[in-house]
């Protein structure tokens, strides 16, 4: 340290504390302006175009025309809109009861044989005869004696085994008698009884019968009851023999009896019923609604359920068989067999597919019937029963969710309502606009498209309101023939339009209404020989269209717009004094003048305006075409008044006038725009 | 308790807080690389400048944090009094760039902060080697400027009207990365040293500005206004951590980006007279891998005649989003690298008979995009005594000619205490374009023979 002399300690000191003070006194403290910091800048703000479409807010509704002009288009979509149900009037349920008496039985024929021989019979004839006969019946030939009876005889006929006994709606007997002897019979006289009912059925006279021969004769039952039992009572029976011939002689020779029974149908009794049917025609379901006019001939029916009901009282099980007859096609007509079990009630559902009904195969009434056939099937299965004609099921049938496919007839004259209804048309920029607007030719067009084989005529009408001024204006038209497929399944589609030379349509439009009410009635033909067709998927359906060519006559249109809510903080903006330049290229056909007004509305004050003066239409040619723009510029001062002004304003009304240069028609195109271009040339305020 | 020793203690108690105090009150925001302490041989981060150099000391050690701290400031363009004049009357300072606009004409300019923080600094010999190693904290700004942006700054756009501005020299370019790092020093002939120092870079946060060309160009075509301007512009950065919250912790333990750079030197012996020596410093680079962004406008030219905008129908969405698309700036994840501006130094030195006085030159220059900061330093180093150095120098930087500088070295054993400054003109800081000072703390260790 000793080497480390003063000299060197103050050089030392002096060079650290000149550091030190260097770097410390960096802190500034010096009072700062930026007044003189006044950048000159010049910008382009925006390249703005404003084309129509931008006018027109909503840019669906207008359209380019192939000439590229402009056409206003509004669509309500099913303005108008009728469906087959509408129309036809059918309804979604059917429910029936019928009552099915069992009715006459048919009863199964038979036929049954007896003989009366010599040698029973030997014991009632004359003695001469009994005695020549009684050695004479060993087979050889001898002389047949001379015979009669001495007193009458009975013969039982074989016991009946279809039925006990029964009354018979109809029945016949046929009895075939044979002389099986070798001689002629003279006289033969009998009678057929029922033994049980001690009722004769009939006399049987029979004269020279010859040997070998037969004699048939029938016995009416008609509305007769008999038993099983049946005899024969012989009052007569006498020969004159061979007359000295010689005759083959032997005992079994006599008589021979043959009954057959047929066409038996029972009304009552106790009786075998062999398998048999019985079938009934049901008129289910008459179209015929509230029109007697109507003339259905045909009627498919795509789908529906069958809910039934069955009660039997029938002794026996029977099968119940349901069809819809008349049936177009391949079809089968039975629905579904049921099962109906002696005195219970039998329920089910089945279904009902794809019946095609050509109801003029109904020999009773050819139109506007669907018919149903009921068949019961029964069977005593070889068992004595007891029935009665008056039997009967009970049978409750519920149709429901009916789809009807296709209906073909004369529908009759119908009134169809379509309900009034209203839509708001958005116009656009149209509805601000004040002043006279009149459109060249503007367009109501009504497309329909009909698939109902149905003529009818509309009765249209058509409400236009203007909501503001309250005013309102009626088009219409009676009358008018809609046209229809003549084909099934087709669908025209036409237009009807109301335009200039068919209604006070321009007129309408001048009203610039924002409300529009519709509403018709149809009206179908009176014409019976009209055939008309409706399938499941017909309908009536309207749109409608409004459209206005951009073609007008403008005077002193005004249209305002205002930006509420203003809230311009200029005080950020680093401006100190500039010029806003704005270029305007006016392509549109119209003159046209702007206002802009910056408002205090606190203190109901205009605080600003800005007025463009009158910036001249394009130049069009003869098609109204604007070929080249009319250019014309606009500077604002910006200065701290005019900057303070926006700041205080807080709403701006944009008031723009237009008016057909020269009085004549304008026509907007899609190539109508108005080109702003807007630069700043400002002196920049930096000096906080 | 001996006296003496006592005293030792206290004096470099308050050394040390004196130089404490100077960094408190030092702005960290004004310096460029040092030029004093290049064959300031006494101090042994004079390696830093020539890693062929050789030390005095058989130990030394640098004490943490302090062993070298070096600000810098340069600006080629202007002083602060340039730019804030007094007007009469009045006693505010005008912002006024005109100064600068006029009579720097077409001129490019460059403003450079510099820091330069020893973390850590030690060395040893073997033999006749040195061996040094150490952390070091690095940041470098640099902000190239034109003179068209100044004009574009002050004026405006609208005096320029048909003249393009040319803003193709203006970018910035920031580093900061922690630098660890060795070097050795070996005798290769008699009297000839060559060195060498490698560096291991831990990029902490990076901005790499690429303009290849940034152009102005506005139109007035009657009624229309019109802005052309070249954008092939783009800037990479890492480790900013743009909308999240800076953490220190994570800033700091960021390895992702690393990069390795190498010093070379040589330090020759011609005579007992005269030794002449050379090195470049900062060769390498620096990959950043970490939180990378590039922003980049999509095209290279834009032309702007106003936004084409609806004025009926656009929201104030919409014009954002016409203006996004026009200068359409894309921003991807790009990892890239980053060069360190290259530094080439050369000396000559003279010495009297008994060593204890040089005079020296130095030729300087440091390699930056578009940009040399080239200086010529003539210097004089004085041994007083053995506890005592002291060297003045003038430098001549084409930015700032006149440049008095001046360092000292006291070594208070085993304390080494040092201060330098290029410029202590720059103590009139409202006048100088550069500034600089250093200062650092050492113990050093001599094997008594």
């Amino acid at each position: 340290m000793k080497n480390f002399s003063i000299k060197y300690r103050i050089i030392l000191l002096t060079f650290v504390f000149s550091l030190i003070f260097l770097f410390s006194c960096n802190k500034i403290n010096d009072k700062y302006s930026f007044k003189k910091w006044t950048p000159n800048v010049i910008i382009p703000i925006a390249n703005s175009t404003i084309t129509i479409k931008d006018i027109f807010s909503n840019d669906s509704t207008i359209q380019t025309a192939p000439d590229s002009s402009l056409i206003f288009i509004f669509k309500k979509d099913s303005a108008f809109l009728s469906h087959t149900g509408k129309i036809l009037g059918f309804p979604e349920q059917l429910a029936h009861t019928f009552h099915l008496s069992l009715g006459e039985v048919t009863l199964d024929t038979f036929s049954n044989d007896t003989s009366l021989t010599i040698l029973q019979t030997i014991k009632y004839l004359n003695k001469d005869a009994a005695d020549s006969l009684i050695n004479k019946l060993d087979g050889k030939k001898y002389v047949f004696p001379k015979f009669w009876i001495k007193q009458p005889l009975s013969l039982d006929l074989p016991v009946i085994s279809n039925f006990n006994s029964v009354k018979l709606a109809t029945g016949l007997f046929s009895l075939t008698i044979k002389n099986t002897l070798p001689v002629t019979i003279d006289t033969l006289t009998f009678e057929a009884w029922d033994k049980v009912n001690k009722l004769k059925l009939k006399t049987f006279n029979i004269y020279n019968l010859l040997p070998g021969k037969s004699k048939i004769d029938t016995i009416v039952l008609n509305n007769k009851s008999i038993s099983n039992k049946l005899k024969i009572d012989i009052g007569i029976f006498s020969s004159k023999g061979s007359s000295g011939k010689k005759v083959i002689i032997n005992k079994d020779q006599g008589l021979f009896f043959h009954l057959k029974a047929s066409n038996l149908k029972g009304i009552s009794g106790t009786a075998i019923i062999p398998n048999q049917s019985l079938t009934t025609g049901v008129n289910f379901y008459s179209i015929v609604t509230n029109n007697h006019s109507d003339r259905i001939y045909n009627l498919k029916i795509s789908d529906a359920d069958i809910q039934y009901n069955v009660k039997s009282q029938f002794a026996i099980p029977i099968t119940l068989k349901i069809g819809i007859p008349f049936l177009i096609g391949n079809q089968q007509n039975e629905i579904k067999p049921i099962q109906v079990l002696p005195g219970k009630i039998t329920s089910g559902i089945c279904k009902l597919a794809n019946a095609n009904i050509d109801m003029t195969r109904n020999p009773k009434v050819r139109y506007s019937q669907i018919p149903l056939v009921f068949s019961l099937n029964f069977s005593s299965i070889g068992k004595l029963i007891s029935f009665d004609s008056t039997d009967f099921i009970n049978a409750e049938l519920l149709v429901n969710k009916i789809k009807m496919d296709y209906v073909k007839g004369h529908i009759g004259k119908r009134e169809i309502n379509f309900t009034k209804d209203s839509t708001n048309v958005d116009l656009g920029i149209i509805k601000k606009l004040s002043g006279s607007l009149l459109f060249t030719n503007p367009e109501i067009i009504f497309n329909y498209s009909n698939s109902f084989g149905i003529p009818f005529n509309l009765n249209l009408s058509v409400l236009g309101k203007n909501k503001n001024s309250g005013q309102q204006i009626i088009i219409k038209a009676d009358s008018i023939p809609i046209n229809y497929p003549l084909v099934t399944g087709g669908t025209v589609y036409r237009s009807l339009s109301f335009n200039k030379d068919n209604s006070n349509v321009i007129n309408f439009f001048a009203l610039k209404p924002d409300k529009i009410s519709y509403s018709g009635i149809a009206e179908t033909s009176q014409n019976v020989n009209n055939i008309d067709f409706i399938t499941a998927n017909s309908a009536f359906a309207v749109d409608i269209k409004i459209k206005i060519p951009m073609n007008f006559n403008a005077s002193n249109l005004v249209m305002y717009d205002t930006i509420r809510n203003l809230n311009i903080s200029t005080d950020k903006l680093p401006i100190q004094d500039g010029i806003l330049k704005i270029k305007i290229f006016n392509r549109f056909p119209l003159d046209l003048k702007g206002e802009i007004f910056f408002i205090d509305t606190k203190n109901n004050q205009i605080l600003e305006s800005i007025k463009t003066g009158l910036i001249k239409s394009g130049f069009y040619d003869s098609t109204g075409e604007v070929t080249k723009a009319y250019s014309d510029s606009l500077k604002i001062d910006i200065n701290p008044d005019f900057l303070n002004n926006l700041s205080n304003s807080d709403q701006v009304i944009i008031k723009l006038t237009a008016d057909s240069p020269n009085n004549n028609n304008s026509i907007l195109y899609s190539t109508n725009q108005i080109k702003l271009e807007l630069s700043l040339k400002a002196r920049l305020k930096l000096n906080k | 308790m001996n006296l003496p020793r006592v005293k030792y203690l206290l004096k470099s108690v308050i050394i040390v807080l004196i130089t404490v105090i100077m960094s408190l009150f030092s702005n960290v925001s004004l310096a460029q690389d040092s030029y004093l302490l290049y064959g300031l041989k006494s101090i042994p981060q004079s390696t830093y400048l020539n890693p062929a150099f050789q030390s005095e000391y058989e130990y030394f050690i640098g004490i943490p944090g302090i062993s070298n701290l070096q600000v810098g400031y340069l600006n080629s363009v202007t002083s602060y009094n340039n730019i804030f004049s007094k007007l009469p009357g009045s006693d505010s300072l005008y912002f006024d760039l005109n100064k600068i606009i006029t009579p720097n004409l077409n001129k490019k300019g460059y403003t450079a902060i510099t820091l330069d923080q020893d973390i850590l600094f030690a060395g040893f010999k073997v033999q006749k080697a040195l061996v040094t190693f150490g952390v070091r904290q690095r940041v470098m700004i640099g902000l190239h400027t034109d003179n068209d942006f100044f004009k574009l700054l002050w004026n405006g756009n609208a005096p320029y009207i048909g003249k393009t501005l040319n803003l193709s020299h203006t970018f910035i370019n920031l580093v900061h990365f922690i630098d660890y790092h060795a070097g050795l020093s070996i005798p290769v002939l008699q009297n000839v040293r060559i060195g060498v120092r490698v560096h291991l870079m831990q990029g902490l946060s990076n901005i790499n500005t690429v303009n290849d060309k940034l152009t102005l160009t506005t139109l007035d075509k009657g009624n229309n206004i019109e802005v052309l301007a070249s954008t092939a512009f783009s800037i990479n950065t890492s480790g900013l951590s743009g909308n999240t919250r800076f953490n220190p912790g994570s800033y700091l333990t960021n390895f992702m980006n690393i990069g390795f750079g190498i010093d070379l030197g040589i330090d020759a012996k011609l005579s007992e007279d005269f030794e002449i020596s050379a090195s470049v410093l900062d060769l390498g680079k620096i990959n950043y891998r970490s939180n990378t962004k590039n922003y980049k406008s999509q095209e290279d030219s834009i032309y702007f005649n106003g936004l084409n905008i609806s004025l009926i129908n656009s929201s104030p969405a919409n014009i954002g989003d016409t203006l996004k698309n026009i200068f359409h700036v894309t921003e991807f994840p790009v990892n890239y690298s980053a060069k360190l501006p290259t530094r080439l130094l050369f000396s000559a030195s003279y010495f009297t008979s008994n060593r204890k006085n040089k005079i020296s030159l130095l030729f300087s220059t440091r390699f930056l995009k578009d940009y040399n900061v080239a200086a010529i330093v003539l210097g004089y180093d004085a041994t007083l005594s053995k506890h005592f150095n002291i060297k003045v120098n003038y430098m001549y930087l084409k930015e700032s000619p006149l440049n008095i500088g001046a360092a000292i070295s006291v070594k208070l054993k085993p304390l080494q205490f040092y201060l330098y400054s290029d410029n202590l003109l720059g103590i009139n800081w409202k006048e100088a374009r550069y500034i600089q000072a250093g200062l650092g703390i050492n113990i050093l260790i001599t094997k008594k023979r």
